[in-house]
């Protein structure tokens, strides 16, 4: 059968259950492995996966499995690294981080993003700027590869892409209060105003930074619903489109 | 395309409710013993011009070839559920075998959600009594007509749907058509609009909770074989070993 065993309970090797400096480092590990290799080894086509979410679902979790499994089945070349916010925003604020890899892109890709930014990031609001660069740095990570980018709208700065497989985690409002609950034991009902409110903000994240095209929506590759599926069965589902839409490349990299 | 031993679905109705009727003979001879909300079904739901009915007919051939079930999956499309429906000898064997309780959950969930107060309900909610005690029964594959909502609080039931930007799906139904691009846009809102209307007029949608597929796939973004291997994945993820054989 094509259905695996479940590998939980593996080290994690690059997930968000390793300190912030280690991921750090694990970022840096791969960039520098990566620089050594020559410039040949930079955009060759390595896939990604971005994963959006409604506020309360496993997000960060799923990207630590997939990045886990990723890196344990497939023993990649450059290793597998997942991105959440916090690691995102280090990235791009600190210079030695950000700048190698946003200047690895050549005159033609550099451009692409350009014209791509300009059509569908806001460029009226005050952090425009900033976000820009933030953007620039999500764009960077996904065109390099092997990257699990979690949520800043990373779906959208990267749509264009050919290398990219995008996920966004769905559940009803009940499920994701319960879920917020019982992790940070609480009450339900400050559970609720804790979804509503981080869901409120990810909503007004989306439209101050982005020109919202209602014409042609963006559409997630796969939507899952968090609430049907443990996290084991949801990446396994994700690995299995991952595998599936560029053959081979996740494990034969 | 037909092909009654798998059950496939196809353009020849007779051959679809013969495999029908074979798939039915396969469950009664299982005898009492067979147990009811067991074994696993799907539903499909899509946007105007998405790839279902295809799809469901891969998912078949997949399932029976690889899980060898002691009754085979059957594909049920729009056409050969509203046969079922209508043709009361065949209804009766679907809908009769359950028992009291679940007929009482029915028309609980059926009372909340299917509006009573349109001219068709009845036909409407006869058709959903077969949907979903096609769907107790399982290995079944249903698509459209609100399958996922007259099955929403089964717990054997996988809900796939199937989306895709408009311009790829008006592309789609030009060429599969033959049509020009202007004719395949007309079909495709016509088909969309269609599609609500029913949705709405017939079911009573909960704008607080809505409804949520467990799976949705961008069908411009993969070939069938690989959706059909996604949706088995996901199956295998939910229900496990206790797919082959059962």
């Amino acid at each position: 059968m094509l259905w695996r065993v479940s590998e939980m309970n593996r080290p994690a090797t690059s997930g968000f259950a390793l300190t912030k400096e280690a991921r750090i480092a694990a970022h840096v590990r791969a960039w520098e492995q990566l620089k050594r290799a020559g410039p040949s080894r930079l955009h060759q086509g390595l896939p990604f996966i971005t994963i959006s979410r409604e506020f309360g679902c496993e997000g960060r979790p799923l990207a630590q499995q997939l990045v886990e499994f990723l890196n344990t089945r497939s023993r990649p070349a450059l290793p597998w690294v997942a991105y959440d916010r916090e690691l995102l925003d280090q990235v791009a604020t600190e210079m030695h981080l950000g700048r190698d890899i946003v200047d690895s892109m050549d005159g033609r890709r550099s451009n692409e993003m350009s014209e791509l930014f300009d059509a569908i990031l806001n460029r009226k609001v005050d952090e425009a700027v900033v976000f820009r660069r933030l953007a620039a740095v999500i764009r960077s990570l996904a065109m390099v590869g092997h990257a699990v980018i979690v949520g800043r709208g990373s779906s959208m700065i990267t749509q264009d892409l050919k290398t990219g497989l995008h996920i966004r985690l769905v559940a009803a409002r009940d499920w994701r209060v319960s879920k917020v609950a019982a992790e940070r034991g609480l009450a339900l009902p400050e559970a609720g105003r804790i979804v509503d409110v981080g869901e409120q903000q990810r909503r007004k994240f989306l439209s101050t930074f982005f020109v919202q095209d209602s014409e042609h929506p963006f559409h997630h590759d796969l939507v899952i619903e968090n609430s049907c599926f443990n996290l084991t069965q949801i990446a396994e589902i994700v690995l299995n489109a991952l595998s599936l839409r560029f053959h081979e490349m996740p494990l034969a990299a | 395309m037909t092909k009654i031993s798998n059950g496939w679905v196809g353009s020849d109705m007779e051959a679809r409710i013969a495999a029908h009727v074979h798939a039915w003979e396969s469950v009664k001879s299982l005898g009492r013993a067979r147990a009811l909300e067991t074994y696993p079904f799907i539903t499909l739901s899509r946007e105007f011009g998405c790839e279902a009915l295809p799809l469901a007919q891969r998912l078949v051939e997949i399932l029976n070839e690889r899980c060898r079930p002691s009754f085979p999956w059957t594909a049920y499309d729009r056409e050969m559920l509203d046969k079922v429906a209508d043709e009361l000898n065949i209804r009766r064997t679907v809908v009769d075998a359950l028992d009291g309780e679940r007929r009482d959950e029915m028309s609980e969930l059926f009372d909340n959600i299917i509006n009573r107060k349109v001219p068709d309900a009845l036909v409407v909610r006869k058709l959903a009594e077969v949907i979903r005690s096609l769907a107790i029964h399982g290995h079944s594959i249903l698509i459209g007509r609100g399958s996922a909502l007259v099955t929403q609080d089964l717990k054997t039931g996988l809900r796939v749907r199937l989306i895709a930007p408009r311009d790829w799906r008006v592309l789609k139904i030009g060429t599969d058509r033959n049509v020009t691009r202007r004719e395949a846009e007309k079909i495709v809102e016509e088909g969309e609009r269609q599609r609500s209307n029913y949705l709405a007029t017939f079911f009573v949608i909960d704008q607080e909770n809505p409804f949520h597929p467990d799976l949705v796939i961008d069908n411009s973004r993969f070939n069938l074989a690989q959706i059909a291997e996604i949706v088995f994945t996901a199956l295998g993820a939910r229900f496990g070993e206790t797919l082959v054989g059962a």
